[in-house]
């Protein structure tokens, strides 16, 4: 089998760095900092009342046609987030998707939790048993037989609005593995147009934790920090909390031919593994990590010498970064002081299931401007011989840049990007 | 490439752990759960767990309590049918681990009176501090373990030492497919050889919620808690092996039906709610196929993501020698996929 070559012919996301790719790059050129106290719900007495949010007010780019749409939109952030990026631009997918036959189109997507909503809910109830929960929900949710279901969201929601708003697609898959989702939707996209099986893909994701179970929740597991996020910093703490949606399009030759585009990128290689170690805590060894990134460097041809930029996972979690550090500079060797590593985190948060499409997005925005962002609150950095730029961005190249993602439970993804024009 | 199952394992109540369905088609049980009334108007079912923790292969105590009751039969499952298949551990480090899940909140935690008391906390409270106090003293630091997506896919994976590529879909039967496309596909890249693929199903109220507006009439709704696994890999990496073929896998195709010149030998249905949803997909199967389609919803109801693993069980068993099937599953959503397989 020849295996296909996987373009990136669009790719835009909603998210603290904003609304679209134009205001993502200038984000990332001014080194913007969305960290701003939460807006979403009341934070008062948390520990850490700061995150990163999508400021833009999104109602705006809600549906208009259908008013249980808005609703969902109401009590699920991610929908809103993905609505927002699927109406911004829906003529440009429409016009690529109307090129190319329905049935060699697929949705892959990475989507988080869905989350209960407790508070709004909570304000509703006016008895407080398992009866008069029941009541509400009844009374709350819509009672009409349709795809939407106002509360209780699931995961075939958001390809099936997809394909409300952009026409059906030959198949849709949601990918559900935490901080990885996004990314691992991505690659498997990549995968069915390598095998020739598909020739348009539409990839990417939508998560947020900022609504006070899901925020509440995440704060127990004692990964977010009550300080600024600093990842690869020996005065690390945690992370902060981010949200974001997205949607890539990956296409074949005859896919690009068709749409008649013409690609800046290429999707080279991924790979994915699996810790087996613990649900809490990445393998300490970094084994898993260090597959995932040899796996997509392996399936690209090139040599990890060969990368310029990675942009890193970099949680600003204890337990993740060093891991990764260690396991880049294992993959790199000589080569570490040419390969810059940096995490965004700290300037637009955790979005969980779409960190993936996020941090793809930003590595594009970085390739396509020729600059590495830095790592803007590292202070005390790691002791490493890989270049981690530090406050200020460098400008510099980037003809193979990758991403990478790893996931509670040790599910790793990495892909590996080639710059067609740098 | 020619790809085969080469061995299945599946858990449910009335089943117990077994790696095929003669028992069970010896002794025909329907769902005899009982009946609960939900949402003050809707009566259903749901068959839950009950595991014996002596099973030789439960997990660890410290892992429990973040492990929902799917979980842990997917985990004994798995390590059932790694062992029966006599998978080795070199062959484990490249393996792939592809799961479907259909519910992340099981009755660990959806405790409708604790909610409700929660709910009260909340609603007493007189600013944002005092809300904000009182849902962090309600929600468990288990909780986010205890729902996470991945959790049976990753526990699969610590508890079998599977560390290939790996992933979980949801939330419907159809994710089971979509895990056996994406082996597939891996395998057609190389990337893969052999892959551990399956699904679970947790059947409760919060399964009920996500699924209820989709239902066109809530007739004889009915699911069962359950989880199935199966092994799939390429006809040289089965003899290599000496691992025999149960069935091969001839073709996977979502949203279209197959253009079969010969007519199968049997057809099987999955993906219903209901007993009327289950009526339709089986006229719908035998107008398109003209054959009679079986369907297990009359002994589980609903199997969700594990409804895969059990069709193929059947086909397995029930197949001759060089005999054809359509595995037919349909979600709620109207989306479908039809597989075909054969018996070697």
């Amino acid at each position: 089998m020849k295996q296909q070559r996987v373009y990136i012919v669009f790719c835009e996301t909603v998210s603290p760095l904003g609304i679209n790719g134009q205001v993502l790059q200038q984000s990332l050129i001014e080194n913007y900092n969305a960290v701003a106290p939460i807006k979403q719900f009341n934070a008062d007495g948390l520990a850490q009342p700061k995150a990163c949010e999508a400021h833009q007010d999104l109602s705006q780019f809600l549906p208009q046609d259908n008013h249980l749409w808005q609703q969902v939109a109401i009590h699920d952030r991610k929908f809103a987030l993905m609505a927002a990026v699927v109406n911004q631009h829906h003529q440009t997918l429409s016009n690529l998707l109307s090129a190319v036959d329905q049935k060699r189109t697929g949705i892959s997507l990475g989507l988080g939790t869905n989350v209960f909503p407790m508070e709004s809910i909570a304000m509703e109830v006016d008895e407080l048993s398992t009866n008069g929960l029941y009541r509400t929900l009844l009374r709350v949710n819509q009672p009409v037989h349709s795809t939407i279901n106002t509360i209780f969201n699931h995961s075939d929601l958001y390809a099936n609005y997809i394909q409300y708003r952009l026409g059906k697609v030959g198949f849709a898959k949601n990918i559900l593995t935490a901080c990885s989702s996004s990314t691992q939707a991505i690659a498997l996209a990549a995968a069915k147009i390598m095998t020739g099986s598909a020739d348009v893909m539409i990839a990417g994701g939508a998560d947020s934790i900022l609504n006070n179970f899901a925020y509440i929740s995440f704060g127990k597991l004692g990964v977010l920090t009550q300080d600024e996020c600093r990842p690869f910093d020996i005065n690390r703490s945690g992370a902060i909390a981010g949200e974001c949606a997205g949607i890539a399009v990956l296409a074949s030759e005859a896919g690009v031919k068709a749409m008649g585009v013409d690609p800046a990128f290429e999707l080279i290689g991924f790979g994915n593994s699996m810790d087996a170690h613990k649900i809490t805590a990445p393998d300490p060894s970094g084994m898993g990590v260090e597959t995932a990134m040899r796996k997509a460097i392996a399936m690209s041809g090139q040599s990890a010498s060969e990368i310029n930029y990675i942009n890193a996972h970099g949680t600003g979690t204890r337990s993740n970064d060093e891991v990764e550090l260690r396991a880049i500079e294992r993959i790199v060797g000589d080569a570490a002081s040419k390969v810059a590593v940096s995490s965004t985190k700290d300037r637009h948060g955790h979005s969980i299931a779409a960190a993936g499409i996020q941090e793809f997005h930003v590595l594009l925005a970085s390739m396509a401007k020729g600059m590495i962002p830095a790592n803007l609150n590292t202070q005390k950095p790691l002791q490493t011989n890989l270049h981690l730029p530090l406050k200020d961005n460098v400008h510099q190249k980037i003809h193979i840049g990758m991403t990478n993602n790893f996931a509670f439970g040790g599910v790793n993804c990495s892909l590996l990007i080639k710059n067609l024009k740098p | 490439m020619k790809l085969g199952v080469t061995g299945i394992q599946h858990w449910e109540k009335a089943l117990g752990f077994s790696a095929d369905l003669s028992a069970f088609f010896q002794h025909l049980t329907p769902n005899n759960a009982l009946g609960q009334t939900v949402l003050n108007q809707y009566s259903v079912t749901f068959r839950q767990c009950d595991i014996s923790p002596e099973h030789p292969f439960y997990p660890k105590a410290s892992d429990l309590k973040v492990m929902r009751d799917d979980t842990i039969a997917s985990v004994i499952c798995a390590q059932l049918l790694l062992q029966s298949a006599q998978i080795q551990d070199h062959e484990k480090a490249e393996m792939s681990l592809f799961f479907a899940n259909s519910n992340f909140i099981d009755n660990g935690i959806l405790d409708f009176d604790t909610i409700a008391l929660a709910i009260g906390e909340i609603q007493k409270a007189s600013n944002a501090i005092e809300k904000n106090k009182s849902f962090a003293a309600e929600v468990s630091p288990l909780v986010p373990l205890r729902t996470l997506t991945n959790s049976t896919q990753s526990f699969v994976s610590q508890y079998t030492q599977i560390k290939g590529d790996s992933t979980t879909y949801g939330s419907t039967c159809l994710s089971a497919a979509h895990a056996l496309d994406d082996a597939i596909t891996l395998m057609q890249l190389n990337l893969s050889k052999t892959a551990l693929l399956g699904g679970s199903h947790f059947a409760n109220v919060f399964s009920f919620l996500n699924q209820y507006l989709h239902v066109p009439t809530i007739d004889q709704y009915a699911e069962s808690t359950s989880a199935s696994v199966f092994i799939v890999e390429s006809e040289s990496q089965a003899i290599a092996a000496n691992r025999s073929v149960c069935l091969w896998i001839d073709q996977l195709l979502f949203n279209d039906w197959p253009e079969s010149t010969n007519p199968f030998n049997r057809v099987y249905c999955g993906g219903a709610l209901t007993r009327s949803q289950d009526n339709d997909l089986v006229s719908k199967c035998h107008q398109q196929t003209g054959t009679d389609a079986q369907s297990f919803f009359p002994y589980f109801g609903s199997l969700g993501c594990a409804e895969l693993g059990f069709l193929l069980s059947v086909a397995s068993l029930q197949l001759h020698a060089n005999e054809s099937a359509l595995i037919y599953l349909e979600d709620v959503f109207g989306s479908f996929c039809c597989l075909t397989v054969k018996k070697p």
